[in-house]
């Protein structure tokens, strides 16, 4: 669950695990981005259409965010099933 | 904060004790009424929608609800956490085996006086002890978390090392919290009989700073003679020393309820919280709580306390400690002067001092 507090800052919340993060507002675009059917390079696509001057490094970044949220439990990965 | 990240639910207006100290009932300003299941569920909705976070659930007693399970399951469906305050006497394995379950309770909370039936029922009632007691043990029972509330009053504060012994040796209880009965609700008619006389708060002071030591994080207070014994120690040395005043000295800061939680009285008013029963702000499933937390003037006006300085009031000239003094509770205030914005008399340093107290 995604609580934005002010600002595009927000928590994400597990109400089962009850854990929390808490998210910058480039998190909160990655986060609405994650849709279930959207790979990480849909989701750096759609952050450089949102954002200007995105860093070269933002592949990345958002890869690292994206691992990060699922080793506490808010993101699953599924398989292409084309592979 | 868009939105209150805890709100605080009074789900029962009935409760099946009636507690000498209870600051919920006798309230002039309070209509004690239950709402209907359907209230609570839509008002869940709103609060999902809202992305709260959790929810306690109090009254009166909860327990008394037939429907807490429908209540629950609304709270579970809108994304919620919960925990409730129990007197816990009402506690069985059907109800404690469908919360454990959940895997959404943070803890029940049940109140504890004393180490013994004597001491427990003398405020609480007769039986009360045993049944609480049960309550707690169904629950552990159950690996529902347990976490318990020693309220001090005239009657049990020779008993807090007892009590402490008896809830974290012998119950295994993981930490309790503790405050003071308050001059509210039923306790202004038993005033006499259960308000801490400034011996008993010396007492408390006492026994719970070497408690503290002896049981390390295990004691835990954000009002009552443990926290005034630990923030009154730090003030003294503040004084003594010339430090500057405290960040948050000086002003009426100590309510910080406004700025994440709200409340919501048993017969569905918002007020800001149940020791500010009066103020009502709104009706759920009338008025949007979003509104209301965004732009009520009363919530905001409680909020803008902080920018009111002591050195205004007349209670609190030429007082030492005014740079380190943050106020204390709006609510105690408001049932001592009338107005939500003056400083708590009842924890005040100077007085206390003043009166024959002693810091620790």
């Amino acid at each position: 669950m995604l609580r934005v507090e002010f600002d595009d800052w927000a928590i994400l919340f597990d109400p089962d695990s009850a854990k929390a993060i808490g998210i910058n507002p480039t998190g909160v675009a990655v986060w609405k981005l994650i849709d279930g059917r959207r790979g990480i390079e849909d989701i750096v696509s759609g952050i450089k259409e949102m954002f200007s001057d995105v860093s070269i490094s933002a592949e990345k970044e958002i890869s690292d965010f994206i691992e990060e949220a699922h080793k506490n439990g808010f993101v699953g990965y599924s398989l292409d099933s084309e592979t | 904060m868009r939105s209150p990240r805890a709100v605080h639910l009074e789900i029962s207006s009935k409760c099946n004790l009636r507690c000498h100290y209870c600051y919920y009932f006798d309230n002039p300003a309070v209509e004690y009424m239950n709402l209907p299941t359907d209230q609570w569920l839509q008002f869940f909705a709103e609060l999902g929608s809202m992305a709260v976070m959790n929810v306690s659930l109090a009254g009166g007693e909860p327990f008394l609800r037939p429907d807490l399970k429908d209540l629950i399951e609304g709270i579970i469906q809108n994304k919620m956490r919960f925990c409730i305050l129990s007197n816990g006497t009402l506690i069985d394995d059907h109800i404690a085996e469908y919360i454990a379950r959940t895997h959404r309770c943070d803890y029940v909370q049940v109140s504890i006086d004393g180490a013994s039936p004597d001491v427990h029922d003398s405020c609480r009632g007769k039986g009360s002890f045993v049944k609480a007691v049960r309550g707690i043990k169904t629950l552990q029972r159950h690996d529902v978390p347990v976490a318990v509330r020693v309220t001090l009053h005239h009657n049990n504060v020779r008993d807090i090392v007892n009590v402490a012994s008896f809830l974290l040796d012998e119950l295994g209880i993981s930490s309790f919290g503790t405050n003071s009965a308050g001059y509210l609700g039923a306790c202004r008619k038993n005033a006499g009989e259960v308000l801490l006389t400034n011996e008993d708060r010396q007492i408390a002071m006492h026994d719970l700073l070497n408690l503290s030591q002896k049981y390390p994080g295990r004691i835990t207070a954000s009002a009552g003679p443990l926290y005034e014994a630990k923030y009154w120690r730090e003030m003294e040395a503040a004084r003594l020393n010339h430090d500057p005043a405290f960040s948050k000295g000086g002003h009426l800061t100590a309510c910080g309820c406004p700025f994440n939680e709200i409340s919501v009285r048993a017969d569905g008013m918002i007020i800001p919280c149940s020791m500010l029963a009066h103020v009502v702000l709104g009706r759920i499933n009338r008025d949007s709580l979003q509104e209301v937390w965004l732009n009520n003037p009363e919530l905001n006006r409680l909020r803008m306390r902080r920018s009111i300085p002591l050195n205004e009031f007349e209670f609190c000239r030429g007082c030492d400690y005014i740079p380190y003094c943050t106020g204390n509770c709006p609510g105690i205030a408001f049932t001592l002067t009338d107005d939500i914005n003056h400083p708590s008399p009842d924890a005040c340093l100077r007085k206390f001092l003043a009166e024959g107290g002693n810091i620790p």
